[in-house]
């Protein structure tokens, strides 16, 4: 099988139909030149700073949607994690945030910090900070289901990070199945090791108040589903 | 021309024309890629303008707090609209779909036109709808919901429907259809506080929010329940 498919490959390298030199150098000039203008038109050469446009109408069209694919679009960040080397002081690199204490992995903590934090320009390079994005970009723990339901592997950290949660005191299980209840995962952007899995336990809009939002966040080690560590998160 | 393009010193420009120009691209392309990520653009017929916010799936109701526009423009000579929609949709099927907002302009699905801002609700993704005679007040606050189920509200205007969305995800959006002459919100844009709902009946607020826009029109997104959208 292996021989016929390589006789193929030969014969097809003797093609007639097989370019010329001089054919093949236009080729890649003109393959060039297009793609000079498709960056063109990304950057948006060569168009008006307000253009005026008039499509003509397709009325069987007019209001269809064309909304963004889950996981798509900006993101935006719903809050942020800090990095730094376990027992070293936040206070003493100018970090004035509120933070609090994630879990503890490889010689680091991991806290949770307020979305917007910024770390000042004379932190040690071992402290890092990050958005946390919601949903995952790693398409094994993508969801945008409230509860998860549609990701086996998500519904594993959901599982164990319940369990964490009322272990620690944080929220009860009718809490954490009410119907005010979000339930998120995000991607650490400060390792690769842990996954957060994020709950908002919500009251809802009245008259006299938009409604509350309590965030409760674990760490999970993906591989086992195991919890590193659960806080209540000023998100 | 011809001869010239034969030539061996033309093939030769040629080529190097096009080596020279193939990096500049991808050079250009790897410099804009940052920019994509924090700004993307979303997808779109041409024939439509957006800024679009999504939260998450699966839930009955979308509704949205908002002050209309206190600027907005439509141009009547290419029949176009400007809308502002709050949307529950099916996550496995965009065609089905409640819309709920306000529009000014053309309405398409009875070809009549205003300059005022009305009330109005479609159903299957644009496949029909219907507006109210009501005007809205510039820069006035009112919430917008769409309900599987199923109801439009928009402020003290109800369209009650007997349509249901299985799988809802919450979305909404400012939209401009047709023509660029046509804008809304200006600058300064309008304000929306986004809330989903387990029931038609209870509200809380989004969770989190993925956003995209096609310039000329824009959205901040100040948090995961909260932003803003216009443009001219």
């Amino acid at each position: 099988m292996r021989n016929s498919l390589l006789n193929q490959l030969s014969r097809g390298r003797q093609s007639p139909y097989r370019p010329s030199r001089r054919s093949l150098y236009i080729v890649i000039a003109a393959g060039g030149l297009t793609a000079l203008a498709i960056a063109g038109t990304s950057l948006g050469w060569g168009r008006p700073a307000s253009p005026a446009r008039v499509v003509p109408q397709r009325h069987g069209a007019l209001f269809a949607v064309h909304p963004l694919p889950c996981g798509s679009g900006d993101p935006g960040a719903v809050g942020a994690v800090l990095r730094a080397p376990a027992g070293s002081s936040l206070a003493a690199q100018g970090i004035g945030f509120p933070v609090a204490v994630l879990a503890q992995a490889a010689g680091t903590t991991l806290y949770v910090a307020p979305r917007g934090a910024a770390l000042p320009p004379s932190h040690p390079s071992s402290t890092q900070l990050g958005n946390v994005t919601v949903p995952s970009i790693h398409p094994a723990y993508r969801t945008c289901n409230y509860a998860l339901q549609d990701n086996k592997q998500d519904q594993g950290f959901k599982a164990a990070a319940e369990q964490a949660f009322t272990a620690a005191g944080l929220a009860t299980g009718a809490q954490l199945s009410g119907q005010g209840v979000l339930w998120m995962v995000a991607d650490d952007p400060t390792s690769t090791s842990d996954e957060l899995v994020a709950v908002d336990i919500e009251t809802p809009m009245t008259s006299s108040s938009p409604g509350t939002i309590r965030t409760l966040v674990a760490a999970v080690d993906p591989s086992n589903a195991s919890v590193l560590g659960v806080t209540a998160a000023d998100w | 021309m011809k001869r010239f393009l034969r030539a061996p010193r033309c093939q030769l420009m040629l080529t190097r024309a096009g080596a020279i120009s193939s990096l500049a691209a991808l050079l250009l392309i790897l410099q804009s890629a940052p920019l994509q990520a924090v700004a993307a653009t979303c997808s779109t017929d041409g024939n439509h303008w957006y800024a679009q916010a999504r939260s998450g799936c699966c839930d009955v109701g979308t509704l949205q707090n908002t002050a209309v526009p206190t600027k907005w423009s439509v141009d009547h000579s290419a029949n176009s609209t400007t809308d502002e929609g709050t949307w529950i949709i099916d996550n496995n099927n965009g065609n089905v779909a409640i819309e709920s907002g306000y529009y000014s302009g053309y309405f398409p699905y009875d070809g009549s036109w205003t300059n005022g801002l009305h009330p109005y609700y479609t159903i299957n993704n644009g496949g029909s709808g219907q507006h109210s005679g009501t005007y809205l007040t510039a820069g006035s606050q009112y919430g917008i919901d769409a309900v599987s189920g199923g109801r439009a509200d928009i402020g003290s205007t109800r369209f009650n429907l007997n349509y249901s969305v299985p799988n809802g995800f919450n979305f909404g959006m400012g939209e401009v259809v047709s023509s660029t002459r046509t804008w809304m919100g200006g600058g300064s844009g309008e304000s929306l506080q986004a809330y989903w709902s387990p029931n038609g009946s209870s509200w809380y607020l989004w969770g989190f929010n993925n956003d995209c826009n096609n310039s000329p029109y824009w959205i901040h997104q100040s948090s995961g329940s909260n932003w803003s959208n216009g443009g001219y």
